[in-house]
């Protein structure tokens, strides 16, 4: 059941059921365009999470007393939009590059190939983007590869970072501490300021990831760097 | 070139530069305006100044609109020598600001030249200074803003200013102020009530642990920036609570880490979290937050509902 409540003086929590799953994000996201479609101004900000909604609102022009029941009434939750597949993002990683390698294989029982093997093979969708400027939450990942966060988190992750920690994998857009495990780097970078679209990712997208060697991680990366491969290549 | 018809001034207008050299940086001195808002769904923080309060009256003083560039300094100020004329004012913390070592008056307008040298000593009140200046502040803005993005220090490389950068200002010197007059704000405070809402896992927490909350004093740790202010005292919230799933924070979210200990969310906090979100602190008395030192002492009182502010103690 969908629970609308106050969260400060202008925002709302929208919160659905509190589960990961693909079909609650769907209530998410069109719960986010019903909102962006039907309540035309006074809304300062949309920020969509795994199983929740956070609505800002310009406090002189809305209440809270008045938005909360005006979407009750509106939104249906069983009325969802036709799923619409997001875009679907390939994006190359370098396995090689893997600090956590070891502690992964001993913790969960596999060799580095499989662990590649299944990590390449499903396809994630973005839930949310957070905790850093452009980093995508994606899941689910399979149950194979489930792990715990480090016990001691990382002074400093290098940016474009491939990482995972419970049902969740994510890349870091920068530098930054942090306590997932790292599995790999992606040539590409993932927050590009000087481009009109700045982030990579947006809720709702589908990633799958492919393995390269070394000497082509490095190749895009001057690619990248010179211009001969951008975003367009990502995306299917 | 542009002029401004029928006014006289125009060319006046345009080629008045005011220049500030920053000679020294002090503790943490970045540009800072209403921040950015409408991007927290790419996990963008909202920044901005953190007591915007100070922020609008320093504005109002120089005649600028409320929500222009400011320079926030933070405790320790920078040195800054001027180039050109132009009109400042410095609203906020008390941090001992001087003119060419004359003891530089706040909450006033006041006039520089060039070789003009603004300088800071000893913090005497609050955390953190405002500094406008009268005219519109040059420099690129990211996402609609030019507050300082220190977790991407390339997308607003001048609003951060380093030993040796300047920053300019087209100077305009009209709408101006002479200077504001604070009623309160001479008061030596030594406990500050924040005023807080219920946040969504507030129903998640025992009665006597809300109560035991409620009545306890709070320490500011050290440990306490832009991002977020972390709270110490002799008593924690105990009890196992859920894991949850990430989900939307704002700046002025409490949450309860682990540990048990309260952590207020700033400006600069991250978007998402995963911690129990047990109040939101007033809007308005987050600036009031944004003054108080490492060590300093607060406790909080309950609002009953946002609109009006009942406190219900």
């Amino acid at each position: 059941m969908m629970k609308i409540q106050a969260f400060g003086e202008s925002a709302l929590l929208i919160e659905f059921e509190q589960k990961i799953s693909k079909d609650i994000h769907q209530q998410v996201m069109t719960c986010k365009e019903w909102i962006r479609k039907n309540i035309q101004s006074g809304i300062t900000f949309l920020t969509p999470a795994y199983c929740s909604l956070c609505v800002g609102f310009d406090r002189q022009l809305w209440q809270a007393n008045e938005l909360i029941p005006y979407i009750y009434s509106g939104f249906d939750q069983n009325v969802m939009n036709k799923r619409q597949v997001g875009r679907l993002l390939k994006i190359p990683v370098c396995y090689d590059f893997a600090p956590d390698r070891e502690e992964l294989e001993d913790q969960l029982g596999l060799d580095w190939t499989t662990f590649v093997e299944k990590h390449t093979t499903s396809t994630y969708q973005v839930y949310m983007l957070g905790f850093l400027p452009g980093f995508p939450y994606m899941g689910i990942l399979d149950a194979a590869l489930q792990c715990k966060r480090k016990t001691n988190p990382r002074k400093q992750v290098p940016a474009q970072s491939v990482a995972i920690a419970g049902l969740q994998t994510g890349i870091y857009p920068m530098d930054a501490p942090g306590g997932w495990q790292l599995v790999g780097q992606t040539p590409m970078p993932i927050v590009d300021i000087y481009t009109e679209q700045q982030f990579l990712f947006q809720a709702g997208d589908q990633v799958r990831f492919y393995s390269i060697e070394e000497k082509e991680f490095y190749l895009l990366k001057d690619a990248f760097r010179e211009g001969h491969w951008n975003w367009e290549e990502c995306y299917e | 070139m542009l002029f401004e018809k029928g006014t006289g001034i125009g060319k006046n207008v345009m080629n008045n530069l005011l220049k500030l050299h920053f000679e020294k940086i002090g503790l943490q001195t970045s540009i800072q305006d209403f921040g950015r808002i409408g991007h927290q769904a790419f996990g963008v923080p909202v920044g901005g100044a953190m007591d915007q309060k100070s922020m609008k009256q320093a504005n109002l003083l120089v005649g600028n609109s409320l929500d222009a560039p400011v320079l926030e300094i933070t405790l320790l100020g920078p040195r800054i020598r001027m180039e050109g004329r132009g009109s400042i004012a410095i609203c906020g913390a008390d941090l001992s600001a001087q003119i060419n070592g004359d003891w530089l008056p706040i909450n006033q307008l006041v006039k520089v030249k060039s070789g003009d040298i603004l300088k800071f000593g000893r913090p005497k009140r609050g955390c953190r200074a405002y500094l406008a200046v009268g005219g519109e502040w040059l420099l690129p803005e990211w996402l609609g803003s030019t507050s300082a993005a220190f977790y991407l220090p390339d997308a607003t490389p001048e609003s951060i200013p380093t030993k040796g950068s300047k920053i300019s200002i087209r100077t305009n010197e009209t709408n101006q102020l002479s200077e504001i007059i604070l009623f309160d704000e001479e008061k030596v405070v030594t406990e500050y009530t924040i005023r807080v809402l219920p946040g969504p896992e507030f129903e998640a927490f025992s009665r006597t642990a809300i109560a035991q909350f409620f009545s306890q004093v709070y320490q500011v740790s050290n440990d306490s920036n832009r991002m977020g202010y972390r709270l110490v005292s002799d008593w924690k919230i105990e009890g196992k609570r859920k894991e949850l799933i990430s989900s939307p924070v704002v700046p002025g979210t409490i949450q309860i880490t682990t540990a048990g200990n309260p952590i207020i969310l700033m400006r600069d906090a991250q978007t998402t979290g995963g911690y129990h979100r047990i109040l939101n602190v007033i809007e308005e008395d987050l600036n009031k937050i944004a003054q108080m030192k490492a060590k300093e002492k607060l406790r909080f009182s309950i609002c009953k509902s946002s609109n009006p502010f009942k406190l219900l103690t």
